[in-house]
């Protein structure tokens, strides 16, 4: 069976994107906290919120990148 | 000696010192005192207790008594009841150790019965009660207190007379929910009330075997005018209690009506019924009974301009609900905005459906059994020598208005109270 070898390169670059995700959820509840009147202190006591919908999003974005992925190899 | 009962007990009597703190809380419930008291008499001086009617009810209370009789200083010393299955039962519970009789009046006549438990049909609560207060006995008698206004008036002014102890059994006056909610209710929690709403809705026909038929009006007496007002005096008088507790007040009058519209089974007493007390404020308290659903159970709901307590099931319910987190309440416009159709014709409002919001507790969830607490509270009200006069008071206004109420059913008007049954 072949290895899966996860370069660094790779893992940085996700991780990064996790970082990016879960940077611009926290500012959406920001925008929600403003919107709808809300404590401030719902940035922290709604962080697993925040979580919940990074990982949902960074799911989501990964299944794109897969079906990209795999067209630009068939093509290729 | 019941462990559990115990330290619920402890607990109790902690929250009791909390409840009971202010003096505007004592003024609502002034019996809370006396359960926080600490018994100064010795422990062999024990009151001696008899109990009239060993029905189910009976059987209960009896239970109650000999779980817990060491831990309160009385005991069971005599069980009277004159049909020989409950007598006979009776004797099981307390293992043979009461004295047992199947006439009252020569129970009575016995010398060591500090105070009377009675727990028979309604018609014979009044009979029996007098004739138990004017021997020089303090009473417990089950609600509600007697068959008709005039007799339930007569006991009332008995236990004045006599100076002995009435205690009427609305259990609720010691339940810690109910406790706290009258505290609260009281410390404009919920704002002003405006309106109460009880019910006691129950499926089944209210009726227990009888082994032969000339039986039927004595098991089954809550059927029959003659005995019983049926579902006024056996379920709405706790309600009206109720009522009357927050309300701080008696109504000024009572319109109603009723049927038998399922059960038609050679019953006299209504098997469905609807009422409207008003209050010398205006607030109106609607009641109504049925036996033919369950669906929504046994409830009083009290509201106010700032929130609804359901007491039954121990919630409070702001009116000003506390808002959604923000982001969640983002993720549901989107989701709206997303799946919602959009409406091109059709009705131009929506109905004003009920608030969906879980609410809050009033109160903590204590195990305490109220039933024993009111048997713990009369014992040491007998002790002491004297019990708050509110608590006599809050059993006959409740009877006395579960009785006007069945006349105005009956007459079919609305009814205001005569002078010569206010108290």
């Amino acid at each position: 069976m072949k290895d899966v070898i996860i370069k660094k390169k790779f893992f940085i670059r996700e991780l990064w994107a996790l970082l990016i995700l879960f940077i611009a959820v926290n500012l959406v509840n920001v925008y929600s906290i403003i919107n709808y009147e809300t404590s401030w202190y719902e940035l922290i006591s709604q962080l697993h919120i925040v979580l919940i919908i990074t990982l949902l999003l960074y799911f989501l974005i990964g299944v794109f990148r897969l079906f990209f992925f795999l067209i630009q190899r068939a093509i290729k | 000696m019941n462990d559990i009962f115990l330290v619920d007990r402890r607990e109790f009597i902690k929250k009791i010192s909390m409840i009971g703190g202010s003096a505007a809380a004592l003024a609502s419930m002034p019996w809370l005192k006396v359960l926080g008291e600490s018994d100064t008499k010795s422990s062999s001086d024990k009151v001696r207790l008899a109990l009239i009617g060993m029905g189910d009810r009976g059987k209960l209370l009896t239970q109650h008594i000999e779980s817990f009789s060491s831990l309160i200083n009385a005991e069971l010393v005599a069980i009277c009841d004159d049909y020989p299955p409950n007598l006979k039962a009776g004797i099981e519970l307390t293992k043979g150790n009461a004295k047992t009789f199947t006439d009252y009046r020569k129970l009575l006549e016995e010398k060591n019965i500090d105070a009377v438990i009675i727990a028979t049909p309604l018609h014979e609560h009044a009979h029996m009660t007098i004739e138990s207060l004017n021997s020089g006995r303090h009473v417990f008698c089950e609600k509600a207190m007697a068959r008709t206004m005039d007799d339930t008036k007569l006991m009332y002014d008995t236990h004045l007379t006599t100076g002995k102890i009435l205690q009427i059994g609305h259990q609720r006056i010691f339940n810690p929910i109910y406790l706290d909610a009258i505290k609260k209710i009281h410390s404009g929690d919920i704002g002003q009330v405006t309106q109460i709403r009880a019910y006691w809705h129950r499926n089944n026909d209210w009726r227990r075997p009888v082994p032969s038929p000339e039986l039927e009006r004595k098991i089954n007496w809550r059927h029959y005018e003659e005995y019983s007002a049926g579902l006024l005096s056996e379920l709405a008088s706790h309600q009206i209690q109720v009522a009357n507790w927050i309300m701080k007040t008696s109504p000024v009058s009572v319109m109603g009506t009723g049927s038998i519209n399922f059960w038609k089974d050679g019953r006299e007493v209504d098997d469905n019924i609807a009422m409207i007390f008003s209050y010398p404020d205006g607030t109106q308290f609607i009641y109504d009974s049925v036996t033919s659903n369950k669906h929504y159970g046994c409830e009083e709901q009290i509201m106010g301009n700032k929130g609804t307590m359901e007491l039954e099931i121990n919630k409070l319910f702001s009116e000003t609900p506390p808002q959604a987190p923000a982001i969640l309440q983002l993720i549901n416009d989107i989701e709206k905005d997303v799946f919602d159709t959009i409406p091109i014709g059709g009705a131009s409002w929506v109905p004003e459906t009920a608030v969906q919001y879980k609410g809050n507790y009033i109160s903590e969830n204590y195990k305490m059994d109220e039933v024993k607490l009111q048997l713990e509270a009369f014992v040491k009200f007998i002790r002491k020598g004297e019990a708050p006069e509110m608590l006599p008071i809050q059993g006959y206004n409740s009877s006395i208005w579960t009785l006007l109420s069945e006349q105005a059913i009956k007459k079919g008007e609305k009814l205001t109270l005569p002078d010569k049954y206010k108290v």
